[in-house]
């Protein structure tokens, strides 16, 4: 092959739109990944200025920082300094963010799955409310369930006897391991992904063809058998996908345990990754960040491996018209029951935010105002300036629009180059660099929040003209958030046959214009979607951002000032106003274009 | 005007080849079918030349303008090659009518706004679709999506038009007459027509020329009686016709310049060609087209009536000697008892040899030796 | 296409460098000379000068604490000001990623954790300290160098049961005991100042006091039996095996105030009065055995690359005023300026609070230099306990 001949190949190579989409969407991605990590493994690999202090007081070393020493790891995994240390620090810690992991996925492929098939397959009552209310818990923070999970359980007979919810009104006093430890995080992380089941499994199951099961009903299988020979395994890839992706969710999820574990001594690794963290022995918190990544690929690639050979399953056919919905014994007590659930699951939550938000004296409904929201004069009474109500408070108001401004730069560079990384991966699929950028692009829904902020922090003292700046939160936070956007912009480009770019590229339709006349109209409800869930991502976070930014400029850090200096009604009053802000964007959108968040996430 | 030359065309995928070393020539307005069982490199083919797909090496020019060359590193994208292209699934954009389906086309190209409602209108007509303007593709059964994909497809009026089995998703009803129509448009546009299609009917009753491939390889490339009276070899033989051509085992021997002596059917035949040929002696296949095997009190063999098959015009029937079953189709509509013993006879001089590697070596008479 | 993403990928270069306009490289080496002069104005010379510095840009602060953001400087000085609240690990990282890498991100820190701030700020030269002449005469020499801007306090406090509880913790050996489990606090794995109050237990100093209310309690003297270092590792570890760690201070107060009578904590004063206190006992004001709680410190220290180290000053020297530290920290209850012409709020005293120098004879404070001597053993092993409840 001539020379002439390799540069007219890598001439005509980068002719194709998605050639260059996907070559710069991995170089963007490999730089804004690879180099974090790699400053991960460094800052694991190295002491920093205090562990060496610390070290070399221990052992007796002269280490300087930034000096090479495998005294990180071998310290937390394997130092039996005081006892346990690496048990206390590491092991056991790790084995309860297993064990939490995994009964959060057995959890929420549980509800999420039992949800789906009610839907898609029942008549139970309700179908409308159900389905719409069931993705709040997703679209909420965890943590508001956390926090109402304490406020309704908590007894006198558990930690100091604050009464809640639950005893003030029957006088039943739920036992200790109800209230904190594994149990509740389990369940309250679980709840949160159920709706992430509910969507993935009840996509494939709307989309079954209804003859799959049909055929085995004329064969005269019972009910339980085709759930068990037919229906499960169609639904098992989205089932394996659902586990993974909570488990690996929930082994980096730190509020949750911090609300209800915590208190129960119950510590999983995100939470001591805190710890290290803040520790004198920083250096650690890298290792750790390190086994979390670690464990989150290890599931990805489990997840691929199952679901590659598998994927064929999951071919819909959508031609399943009439489905014969199975009858529900006491289908009314049954849905009554859901709606209930839901009620406290979903709706609750909001409530008690408002009810909290109106009262005087914290805790006592008699003393209801609405001051908090309308007060036009400073709010007095706390012995820090509160400023104004909520509705008339310029600094929430200027954070809540650094907040809304953020949410909505992320989500429109996410949501594009979900788009953009969507059309390059299905248009060269099966091609290696497609496959790698598919997974590049999922890599940073491995990285922990607050690893990824601190890693961020490091990166930006580098490049100077980073520092401090708008650019940089979005920056990280739409690599933070790519994932699912690519996710959703794949998925929903590979369900457009390539005829359809074809028959424009055909009539001479430049590539803008087959993308944004053709391509982008037909998925538009996916394509949606992929901008609405880092909005309703970017919206809500905290622990990306805490490191970056200075506290006021986002809604989330003046939030966390008000808890910290215990204004609950201010506190209470913003978290309504955040969650009202993230249904209120879903339910327009979803009116408005027909998108929604389950589409984000995967479902179709 | 265009005429389109394809020369050492190949395209791989990795180890797989799906295109192998292809030469071509589509004279300016022919209809050219490229027929085959799928998979056999028809479809890339033709997205080769629409410029739809990179061919691994070779050349091809349209209209004397090279369009590709791996040589020369030239690729003249689709856009730029003014052509047309009916996909088998229609590809119409789902989120837009019928009326702005057809007129995307138009407008891509800077038509004036006035142009386009005349030749949309134009195209609505002739395509019997005008109802439809305001309709979305999802409102039309599959008949009417085709014909508004054609009229999308015509719109710009584009020199040449490459359909890739456009017809496979209609009824077999609707199938019909939309080849009349094609074959009617063909000749109204004068356009050059290329055609991608696995179902042998189709080529034969609409193409001016049949290009019949097989695993990538070209195995003949004529107008359709040629393939189907003289097709090159027993794959061609096979493909075209319905019902297929009955092969008979033989085995030859005494072969002269143009004549030998063939054994089948349990008896001897001496066949006779025009022009000399060439053959071993030994195993070879006699090809027969069942419309050469009429059945008659009079007949020179013997058979027994497997099955009949009337189908009102005509009728097939399964003839059974010894152990071989031969079909022969007969005008009208018979009637024969299974089993029942029946006479027929070889006709014609369109019998044809085929040598051990299944070429076809000549045609000719055969008449039972005395 | 590519055109657009090199168009693109410049544009956000251009933008974030306007955007990162305050991101030169500072390295101010007049910060030291500056600081020198400084300590030699009165507030009104340091005013002007601070002025004339800083015309109308933003002094920026990082501080452990969101009180640093009140207005009343800029109402009183014309200075505008911007706050970051970094917390007690990331307020040093912030100064290693800046100042080490010679990057001016701040002017004044104010800052807990005595550790960190020797050695690692004041051991890589990041911050300068400064001591304002109007207020040195009234500040300890203990506290002047690093200058300890005000001490907060950690109490033992108990749910009186609307006051039917009287004299439930009178010796600091109770807390160890079974029927105090689940005594909250916020962890020490999360806050640098509890951690470091739990080694300054460890000094000679602390045994004594220990050992004296070993035997008040047990009427024993206590003997050591090889389990533990010395006794203060004894009181510990039972503590801590004792304790119910709470992610906040605030949730503490509140979980005590509405909780059982008998429940009881270690926490943060500050937050007394935002609950229920009507409810709840400082133990010390009944008479505690051993100690009350613990005294930590709040340190201000002008960064070394400061932009404008006489506003810095400035900034400073309003905290060790009068008006200055009301306005931040002293309307508030818990909070104790260091500089002992200011005296705690009559407000606060009717509630429970006390004068500083009653804190200062009942509460551990924090002792920087015992900690530094024996930090990296004893805050292992500590930390080790608490992770491994």
């Amino acid at each position: 092959m001539t020379k002439n001949n390799i540069s007219n190949r890598v001439l005509s190579y980068f002719t194709k739109p998605s050639n260059v989409i996907v070559v710069a969407f991995l170089i963007i991605l490999l730089t804004c990944i690879v180099y974090p990590l790699y400053s991960v493994l460094n800052l694991s690999l190295t002491v920093g200025q205090m562990d060496s202090l610390m070290y070399n007081s221990l052992f007796g070393l002269h280490l300087k920082k930034g000096d090479f020493s495998l005294l990180n790891i071998t310290m937390l995994m394997f130092g039996k300094f005081e006892k346990d240390y690496s048990i206390s620090f590491f092991w056991s810690p790790l084995w309860n963010s297993i064990r939490m992991s995994v009964y959060a996925s057995a959890i929420a492929v549980l509800v999420g799955g039992v949800i789906a098939w009610l839907i898609t397959r029942s008549d139970i009552k309700y179908k409308k409310f159900i389905s719409a209310v069931f993705v709040f818990p997703y679209i909420m923070p965890s943590w508001t369930l956390a926090l109402v999970w304490k406020n309704v359980f908590a007894n006198s007979q558990v930690g100091t006897g604050v009464v809640g919810m639950l005893e003030s009104l029957t006088g039943i006093c739920v036992p200790s391991w109800f209230v904190y430890g594994i149990f509740p995080c389990s369940l309250v992380m679980g709840i949160h992904y159920a709706p992430f089941a509910y969507i993935l499994i009840g996509g494939i199951l709307r989309n079954m063809d209804a003859n799959l099961e049909e055929a085995a009903t004329i064969l005269k299988a019972d009910r339980w058998r085709i759930i068990r020979k037919v229906t499960l395994p169609i639904v098992m890839p989205a089932l394996i996908s659902t586990v993974l992706l909570v488990f690996s969710s929930t082994m980096a999820s730190y509020a949750v345990p911090v609300f209800v574990g915590s208190p129960g001594n119950f510590y999983v690794l995100s939470t001591m990754l805190r710890a290290l963290y803040s520790s004198s022995y920083s250096g650690q918190s890298y290792v750790m960040t390190l086994v979390l990544v670690l464990i989150g690929v290890g599931m990805l690639s489990l997840n691929q491996a199952v679901i590659g050979k598998r994927k064929s399953f999951t071919t819909v056919t959508g031609k399943s018209g009439q489905v014969s919905y199975v009858k529900l014994k006491g289908n009314t007590l049954i849905s009554v029951i859901m709606v209930v659930l839901l009620f406290f699951m979903a709706i609750f939550p909001i409530f008690s935010f408002a009810l909290e938000s109106l009262c005087e004296v914290q805790g006592d409904y008699s003393t209801l105002t609405l001051k908090f929201w309308l007060s036009r004069e400073p709010i007095g009474g706390f012995h820090i300036a509160v400023g104004e109500g909520i509705l008339f408070n310029p600094t929430i108001w200027k954070a809540l629009g650094g907040s809304i401004l953020l949410s909505l730069v992320v989500s429109l560079v996410v949501g594009t180059s979900g788009f953009l990384v969507g059309y390059g991966v299905s248009k060269k699929r099966g091609s290696r660099a497609a496959t790698l950028l598919s997974n590049v692009a999922f890599f940073p829904y491995l990285i922990p929040s607050m690893a990824f902020g601190s890693i961020f922090l490091a990166v930006s003292t580098k490049l100077l003209f980073l520092r401090g700046t708008f650019f940089l939160l979005v920056l990280v936070a739409s690599i933070k958030y790519l994932p699912f956007a690519s996710r959703s912009g794949t998925s929903a480009m590979m369900q457009l046959s390539g005829e359809i770019e074809e028959a424009a590229i055909i009539v001479g339709a430049p590539w803008i214009t087959r993308m944004t006349r053709i391509l982008f109209p037909i998925q538009k409800s996916s394509f949606i979607s992929g901008y609405l869930l880092p909005f309703v991502s970017c919206i809500r976070e905290l622990s990306l951002f805490v490191l970056l930014t200075t506290s006021g400029t986002l809604i989330t850090t003046l939030l966390s000032y008000f808890d910290e200096r215990n204004v609950v009604q201010m506190s209470n009053g913003i978290n309504l106003l955040i969650v009202l802000i993230v249904l209120i964007v879903n339910f327009t959108t979803n009116k408005l274009t027909g998108a929604s968040i389950d589409k984000g996430i995967g479902g179709n | 005007m265009p005429e389109i030359l394809l020369k050492n065309v190949t395209k791989k995928w990795g180890g797989f080849t799906a295109v192998e070393n292809l030469n071509l020539e589509i004279e300016d307005g022919a209809f050219i079918t490229l027929l085959g069982p799928s998979g056999c490199g028809k479809t890339t083919t033709l997205r080769m030349i629409a410029g739809l797909e990179t061919p691994s090496s070779g050349e091809i020019l349209i209209d004397g303008k090279v369009v590709f060359s791996s040589e020369q590193g030239i690729n003249i994208s689709a856009a730029k090659r003014d052509i047309g292209f009916l996909f088998q699934n229609y590809a119409l954009w789902p989120h837009m009518t019928v009326y702005q389906n057809i007129a995307f086309g138009l407008e891509t190209l800077k038509w004036k706004k006035s142009d386009i409602e005349k030749r949309v209108a134009e195209m609505l007509e002739t395509l019997q679709i005008t109802q439809f303007a305001q309709r979305y593709p999802s409102e039309l059964s599959g008949g009417q999506q085709q014909r508004v994909a054609i009229a999308r497809t015509l719109a710009p009026s584009p020199k040449v038009l490459f359909m890739d089995e456009p017809l496979s998703n209609l009824d077999a009803k609707l199938r019909g007459e939309m080849r009349t129509e094609l074959k009617r448009l063909h000749a109204d546009t004068g356009s050059t027509f290329v055609y991608v299609t696995h179902d042998q009917l189709e080529a034969m009753t609409m193409a001016t020329k049949i290009c019949l491939m097989k695993e990538g390889v070209l195995q003949q490339y004529d107008p359709p009686l040629k393939v189907y009276s003289l097709p090159a070899n027993r794959f061609v033989a096979d493909f075209v016709g319905n019902p297929t051509m009955n092969f008979i085992p033989a085995s030859v021997k005494n072969v002269s310049e143009k004549s030998a002596l063939v054994t089948m059917l349990g008896e001897s035949f001496d066949f006779v060609s025009e022009t000399p040929f060439e053959i071993a002696e030994g195993n070879a296949t006699v090809g027969v087209r069942p419309e050469y095997l009429p059945i008659s009190d009079d007949g020179a063999i013997h058979g027994t009536a497997y099955s009949t098959l009337p189908a009102g015009m005509e009728t097939t029937v399964k003839i059974k000697v010894g152990n071989t079953i031969l079909s022969s189709v007969m005008f009208g509509s018979l009637d024969y008892a299974t089993d029942s013993n029946l006479r027929f006879t070889i006709t014609g001089n369109m019998i044809l040899l085929f040598d051990k590697n299944e070429k076809c070596v000549a045609h000719g008479t055969m008449v039972k030796h005395k | 296409m590519k055109k657009l993403i090199v168009l693109m990928l410049m544009a956000g270069i251009v933008f974030s460098c306007f955007a990162g306009g305050s991101s030169e490289k500072a390295q101010n080496s007049g910060v030291q000379a500056a600081v020198k002069a400084a300590e030699k104005m009165t507030w009104d010379e340091l005013l002007q000068k601070a002025k004339e510095e800083i015309g109308d840009n933003e002094l920026v602060i990082y501080g452990t604490t969101s009180r640093v953001n009140e207005k009343t400087f800029t109402e009183k000085t014309g200075i505008k000001i911007k706050t970051d609240q970094p917390d007690d690990t990331q307020i040093y990282e912030k100064m290693q990623a800046e100042i080490g890498n010679g990057i001016y991100g701040a002017d004044v820190f104010v800052t807990t954790d005595s550790f960190n701030l020797v050695n690692l700020a004041f051991a890589n030269s990041w911050v300068v300290n400064y001591v304002p002449a109007d207020a040195k005469q009234y500040i300890a020499d203990s506290d002047q160098n690093p200058l300890v801007a005000l001490y907060y306090d950690r109490l033992f406090i108990y749910n009186n049961g609307n006051g039917a509880l009287k004299n439930y913790i009178t010796n600091v050996w109770q807390v160890t005991e079974p029927a105090f489990k689940g005594i909250e606090m916020k962890s020490p794995l999360l806050e640098k100042c509890s951690m470091n109050f739990l080694i300054t237990l460890t000094s000679p100093k602390w045994q004594a006091v220990l050992a004296d209310a070993y035997k008040a309690y047990y009427g024993k003297e206590w003997v050591n039996d090889g389990t533990y270092t010395n006794i203060s590792y004894e009181w510990i570890h039972k503590f801590i095996q004792n304790c119910a760690f709470i992610n906040k201070d605030s949730t503490v107060a509140k979980d005590l105030a509405n909780g059982n009578m008998g429940a009881s904590g270690l926490f943060l004063f500050e937050k007394f009065r935002g609950v229920n206190h009507a409810n709840l006992t400082v133990a010390a004001n009944e008479g505690i055995e051993g100690f009350a709680g613990f005294l930590y410190p709040i340190y201000s220290v002008v960064a070394s690359n400061a932009k404008y180290p006489y506003a810095a000053c400035l900034y400073i020297s309003y905290l060790m005023k009068e008006d200055g530290f009301r306005a931040l920290f002293g309307k508030d209850m818990g909070a104790y300026s260091t500089n002992t012409s200011v005296k705690v709020a009559a407000d606060a005293l009717a509630i429970g609070d006390q004068e500083f120098s009653f804190w200062l004879e009942n509460c551990v404070i924090e002792d920087p230099n015992y900690i530094s001597s024996v930090y990296a053993q004893a805050y292992t092993k500590i930390a080790g306990w608490c992770a491994g409840k």
